[in-house]
């Protein structure tokens, strides 16, 4: 299996081939595809073999080759995504493309942890989007072959061989900071309330007062997971604080640790070897954009930057990907 | 291997998080996050039992997997071998 960026001739001539594929690229370039074995979502940005980039000319695409027993793709609608795990193969991995906010990304933002038989099985994937240039003037797209979609989700359910297994990790350079213990009353995309260390409070205020700074996520420890939301809006005016994925109620969270050099942090915690040996990741537009990757390299790991990053949950400036190995 | 029963005491500690575990399968810790979140929003003895099931389901499908075997000693002790 591999990934690479090609031109959009290329990739017609591999799904024409029969080739079974998972891509990422702008959508004008996506629409002209012929149908075939193939799923998408909408993305200019990349982690590509030079560096971080921009592109509409190219698209980023993942190759399921010989080392699989079969694949199928799917699409999924409100109703029938809580299913998805049911569906998955008994032994192999399922990649999940969303596109960004739409309902369905918000209903599986908040209730994939419920699904039946959740993270009985690897479940990877990402969010699509758009040029930050065309925000409300386009909306991110799925692709099941031809078909697109706005609402749904699309899926690549992939059957390996018995002496192979998939494994999902994350590389997430974010660690809680000791500061203040931040409690949420309810469930949700946005908060006005939180309790900040056992006393309620208004949150945008406090965010505001203690000069927190945004570009850092809530941090959750998950049984040693650390599992990021990041902040997408503070209206001080509305008193509400708005994110790129929910906050649980029942969970403790802390404002991330600064991070001095994303690419140092980085690089430093992921193996300089890994890249060859990962079968899919991506890694979040945030982490693009605040750490100002563009045109600069990450351990040769390459994949689509996205607008919300999927490990069997939605998650959020982070890095994550699905290595397939040998079972011992 | 062999996956203690459900009546074992640790199936209810780990759920609880009662200690400090260090665990290595993502998908048993996401699990567990949800499973801890579920027994704090509804501490009724069904729903910790319909946890534990479902926890031991989990590790019967996946105990193939080296990070869950890994878990699972973890959990249990070395003993579970």
């Amino acid at each position: 299996m591999k990934q690479a960026m090609f031109d959009l001739a290329t990739v017609q001539k591999k799904i024409e081939n029969g080739e079974k594929l998972i891509l990422a690229g702008d959508e004008e370039l996506l629409r002209q595809l012929p149908d075939g074995a193939w799923i998408a979502g909408t993305i200019p940005y990349f982690m590509s073999e030079k560096g971080g980039s921009f592109t509409k000319n190219e698209i980023y695409v993942t190759e399921l080759t010989n080392d699989i027993l079969s694949a199928q793709t799917k699409s999924y609608s409100i109703e029938t995504l809580p299913q998805i795990y049911l569906d998955a193969p008994k032994n192999g991995f399922s990649v999940i493309i969303l596109p960004a906010f739409s309902e369905i990304h918000k209903f599986f933002a908040l209730k994939s942890p419920s699904f039946e038989k959740f993270a009985n099985s690897p479940l990877i994937g990402w969010v699509s989007g758009i040029s930050l240039d065309d925000l409300g003037k386009a909306t991110p797209k799925t692709f099941k072959g031809i078909q697109t979609h706005e609402n749904e989700a699309v899926v690549f359910h992939v059957e390996l061989p018995p002496n192979k297994v998939a494994d999902i990790q994350l590389v997430n350079i974010f660690d809680q900071g000791n500061g203040d213990t931040i409690k949420f009353p309810e469930d949700g995309f946005s908060a006005q309330e939180a309790i900040v260390n056992g006393e309620r409070v208004n949150f945008a205020t406090y965010i505001e007062q203690n000069q927190i700074d945004i570009k850092l996520p809530l941090v959750a420890d998950v049984y040693g997971a650390h599992i990021n939301t990041s902040f997408q809006n503070v209206d001080t005016d509305a008193k509400r604080v708005d994110f790129y994925a929910p906050v649980f109620s029942g969970i403790e969270y802390k404002i991330a640790s600064p991070v001095a050099n994303y690419i140092s942090e980085f690089t430093s915690t992921v193996p300089a070897s890994l890249g060859e040996s990962i079968f899919f990741s991506c890694n979040c537009i945030l982490n693009y954009l605040y750490a100002d990757l563009e045109g600069k390299k990450l351990n040769d790991i390459t994949g689509p930057i996205t607008f919300g990053e999927v490990a069997y949950q939605l998650l959020n400036q982070t890095m994550t990907y699905l290595v397939i190995e040998d079972l011992n | 291997m062999r996956i203690p029963g459900i009546n074992d005491p640790n199936w209810k500690n780990i759920i609880q998080n009662k200690a400090s575990y260090s665990l290595e399968s993502l998908a048993t810790k996401v699990i567990l996050g949800r499973m801890n979140l579920t027994c704090q929003n509804n501490s009724s003895p069904e729903v910790m039992q319909n946890c534990i099931s479902e926890l031991r389901s989990f590790f019967e499908s996946n105990a193939h997997l080296q990070k869950v075997q890994n878990d699972i000693k973890t959990i249990f002790g070395e003993g579970v071998l």
